[in-house]
């Protein structure tokens, strides 16, 4: 662009990289430093036990099922903001962005009341056998309300793209309904449910706050891999902490990546 | 020469037959959308409020007020939060700049490094900290001989909230200036200006919606932060509990009344900020467009 | 297959769309429905189609009454102005789309694909995205989508608005070699007057909602039934005069105008064509005065741009190359302008 034009190239960038060095970098750094001091055979005793096995299938399953429910969810509610007029749809529009900007912790909170026997939904659901409290699909609702707007928003601004005359084009050439829809809609908006997939998969692989308030966190059944962490640097175990700790940054890092991937298909697509 | 768009009287709020989808399909969609959003979102919000309400205004206002430790979390809250939006609006209006203005190698890398805190897990950001200032940490020995502490008190908490909070105000700021343009404040130093008076009289101007949008959802953000400043915290009563931990703490001390009226606070601070970003995005489009209608040819003002 | 139009009546929200048209396209025929924006001339279209549905009136094909059936069902072929590409489709796959869904054979498909990418001369380029084709090329398979289905009538909304000109000068040429080479009944939708001459058979020339002419090219060009087609074909120049005894007057021209006998001396607005005037030195008979303002010879014609001494209103000259030769204008100087043919009309039928 204008790298001789406009001022504050040096500056900027070298600020910018500063600040990314110190915040980001120097941790991350000190984590591997801390991580490369122990064995292997320490790292895996760490790493791979057959608690943390457990906790990490837990945390890669709920993330899975949430992300899923998020996809299902928010591809409907997407689908309802952008073709349909109701009342207060507006309001309706703002409210997804609801989890964007509540505190986890009350999250946790409210989940973990609301589907207990005397909750007020609780009390519906447990006596025909659902546990929507301390129970695998206490952790699978809250991270779908987490992943939710993720979906949502990677998706409505693509269908809202997709305009009338490519369906009238698809309608006019003798498609259904249906198969516009699959056959024209889906595949221009599939990038983008990709992407809301990854980013509420991701989200739900290291949320803490709002879990450790609903899963009851017992070992082997509903402990994901942060909160392990936790307990391990409660009992002062800081290695196998780190360690665990490694092993969630690199699953992190590879979803970053993915994602990088995945928005860049978008918006190739896009055009 | 523009091709003339023609007046469709289709995208003018009349959507064709072949679009619309029949009545019942239509019914039945919306209604089980609101019913997800309802379920999801709806009834835990009003929840909120009817638990921290339901044993009155009184035992609610004494339940904020009366209680010393909770007194403490609000007000240390009341200073982690906006030490680390002030700190990472100033990193975001310059990290944006160079991004946004410049072209570099490593640029696209810098882009993917700054969303890093969105992937990772806020409890391993904590860890991370404590690596380096913890008693353990690579920095440890050498803070304690000088008797500074970072972990387990304000600035510890303050470092936490900044890493998990800070891709915010850039990602807002971004795409904000790239829409923009640089021809504006190329225009500026042509004239004569310089930085400085390029960045308050046309950057700033330019992006102020936008950066006030990164920097409520970034604030959002910052007073709700669970498990980073969990990890550094240490949890010491009266030093290093926020209000997010307070809730936690109450909650685990069975006391739902007072746990959910802290948590009511922060839900009224969430649902002041989503009234806010309507407001904002609303000012924030109509900048762009107002840009993009200044880049058409005069005739059509 | 022949299309009829029968008191057809649009309403969206307050806006009147189409007011009782009526309209029949015969078989093969080649018709521009013409008009300005919000002529009602995309939405008479859409009705063909069956994308809008009427709120009274009645569309027939080949006499068959199609009002109430869907468009789905109707096998016409419709091209969009923005050609409405499936983007993530490549070319081949776009135009096998309607044979898709119709659960056409396979070998079919491919036969049928092939022939029509042939058509249109897009051979070799099955596998581009539509974002990898030039807008020319991407109205171009639109046409082919379109064709595909073997529909018996052809739609185009604005098929050429937006391309650049030279392109869209080509298409032109093509889409009329293609239509006499497969006969189809095809109506397109334009607001560019040269454009409708230049490929159309017939032209019906719409306002508000309405059909203000229907006719030949040259019909429409040669009689324009009132002032809105006159004005909307191309410059003119209009000055108020009177009409009484079968004649019309303006300034000091007097010309025959049998269509008012009367002896009460009315209005009446007197449209020439700029290219329907000429200039001379030395008064002459039925001529107005006027004063040279600017000349712009650049050009087939040499453009005379002038004041009425007498009326001080603006007059508009075109005149052949050789004749601007001839005469030499200076600006500034006042000459005699004669009108070799006027139109005049009565106000009832102002714009």
């Amino acid at each position: 662009m204008s790298r001789r034009i406009l001022p504050g190239f040096k500056f900027s960038l070298g600020f910018t990289i500063t600040y990314l060095a110190l915040l980001l970098l120097l941790p991350m750094a000190a984590c591997l430093y801390k991580a490369s001091a122990l064995s292997s055979s320490q790292f895996l005793g760490a790493v791979w036990t057959p608690r943390t096995q457990a906790a990490y299938r837990f945390t890669l399953e709920v993330s899975l099922w949430s992300a899923s429910a998020s996809v299902l969810l928010g591809l409907l509610v997407a689908w309802v903001l952008v073709r349909y007029e109701f009342p207060l749809k507006r309001v309706f529009d703002s409210l997804i962005d609801l989890p964007f900007a509540l505190p986890t912790a009350v999250a946790g909170l409210v989940y973990s009341s609301l589907y207990v026997k005397q909750g007020w939904l609780g009390q519906y659901l447990v006596p025909i056998g659902i546990e929507g409290a301390y129970s695998k699909f206490a952790v699978v609702l809250v991270l779908t309300f987490l992943g939710l707007p993720f979906v949502v928003r990677a998706i409505q601004p693509v269908l809202e793209t997709i305009d009338a005359d490519t369906e009238e084009a698809a309608f006019l050439l003798g498609a259904s309904r249906l198969q516009t829809f699959f056959r024209v809609i889906f595949p221009a908006i599939l990038p983008a449910t990709v992407t809301g997939f990854a980013l509420s998969f991701a989200r739900s692989l290291g949320e803490y706050g709002s879990v450790v308030f609903v899963s009851g966190n017992m070992p082997f059944k509903t402990e994901i891999a942060p909160v392990l962490i936790v307990s391990r640097l409660e009992e002062f175990a800081y290695a196998e902490a780190t360690a665990i700790a490694v092993v969630l940054l690199g699953l992190s890092l590879a979803m970053l990546l993915v994602i990088n991937q995945l928005e860049r298909w978008s918006t190739s697509r896009a055009t | 020469m523009q091709p003339s768009k023609q007046l469709k009287p289709a995208a003018h709020g009349f959507r064709a037959a072949a679009r619309r989808d029949p009545a019942w399909v239509r019914w039945l969609l919306t209604s089980l959308a609101v019913a997800v959003v309802g379920v999801l979102i709806v009834i835990p919000v009003t929840h909120v409020f009817y638990q921290a309400l339901k044993p009155g205004w009184a035992t609610y206002w004494n339940n904020l007020t009366a209680d010393a430790d909770t007194r403490h979390a609000i007000m240390l809250t009341l200073i982690v939060a906006p030490s680390a939006v002030v700190a990472n609006v100033l990193f975001g209006v310059v990290a944006a700049w160079a991004i946004a203005r410049f072209r570099f190698p490593g640029r696209t890398l810098l882009v993917s490094l700054i969303d890093l805190p969105f992937a990772v897990s806020p409890v391993v950001a904590g860890l991370m900290l404590l690596l380096i200032f913890g008693m353990q940490g690579v920095l440890g020995p050498w803070l304690r001989e000088h008797n500074i502490q970072i972990v387990f008190a304000l600035p510890g908490l303050i470092l936490a909230t900044m890493f998990v909070t800070m891709p915010f105000v850039v990602r807002e700021l971004l795409p904000v200036m790239e829409a923009i343009g640089d021809e504006e404040e190329v225009a500026a130093v042509s004239l004569g200006a310089n930085a400085w008076q390029m960045f308050w009289r046309v950057t700033l101007p330019n992006i102020k919606w936008g950066l006030l949008y990164g920097v409520i959802l970034c604030n959002a953000r910052a007073m709700g932060e669970f498990g980073a400043v969990y990890v550094v915290s240490g949890r010491i009563e009266r030093q290093t509990y926020t209000m997010p931990l307070r809730v936690e703490k109450l909650f685990q001390d069975y006391d739902n009344p007072a746990s959910f009226a802290v948590a009511s606070v922060l839900t009224f601070l969430a649902l002041v900020t989503l009234l806010v970003k309507v407001v904002l995005e609303r000012k924030t489009q109509g900048e762009l467009a107002e840009v993009a209608a200044l880049r058409q040819p005069g005739e059509q003002v | 297959m022949s299309i009829r139009i029968d008191g057809v009546t649009k309403q969206f929200g307050n806006f009147r769309a189409l007011d009782n048209v009526s309209l029949n396209v015969p078989q093969g025929s080649l018709l521009a429905l013409l008009g300005p924006s919000g002529s009602g001339k995309t939405t008479l279209l859409r009705i063909i189609a069956g994308l809008e549905t009427a709120d009274s009136g009645n569309v027939f094909y080949d006499e068959q009454d199609v009002t109430s059936r869907s468009a789905r069902d109707r096998n016409v072929g419709f091209v969009f102005q923005h050609y409405a590409l499936f983007r993530h489709m490549n070319v081949f796959e776009n135009v096998a789309f309607g044979l898709r869904v119709r659960k056409t054979p396979k070998a079919e498909v491919n036969r049928r694909v092939e022939e029509l990418i042939g058509l249109v001369r897009l051979s070799g380029m099955e596998r581009r995205l539509p974002s990898q084709l030039s807008g020319g090329q991407r109205q171009r398979v639109a046409l082919a989508r379109a064709l595909a289905i073997r529909p018996q009538v052809l739609l185009l909304d604005e098929p050429f608005g937006a391309l650049d000109a030279k392109v869209r000068q080509e298409l032109r040429q093509w889409l009329r070699r293609l239509h006499d080479e497969i006969g189809m009944t095809t109506v397109f939708v334009t607001h560019d007057q040269e454009e409708a001459f230049e490929v159309a058979d017939e032209v019906v020339v719409m306002n508000k909602g309405r059909i203000e002419q229907l006719g030949s090219p040259r019909e429409v060009f040669e009689h324009p039934a009132n002032p809105f087609v006159m004005d909307f074909l191309g410059h003119v120049n209009v000055f108020s005069g009177r009409v009484q005894n079968g004649k019309a007057h303006w300034g000091g021209v007097e010309v025959a105008y049998p269509d008012y006998p009367h002896g009460e001396s009315r209005d009446a607005a007197v449209y020439v064509r700029p290219h329907e005037l000429d200039i001379e030195r030395l008064e002459v008979e039925g001529s107005i005065r006027i004063e040279v303002k600017r000349v712009n010879p650049a050009g087939a014609v040499a453009k005379v741009y002038g004041v009425s001494v007498d009326f001080g209103s603006d007059v508009h000259v075109e005149l052949t190359a050789d004749r601007y030769a001839e005469l030499d204008l200076r600006e500034g100087e006042v000459v005699y302008v004669a009108p070799r043919r006027v139109r005049v009309f009565l106000p009832e039928y102002s714009i």
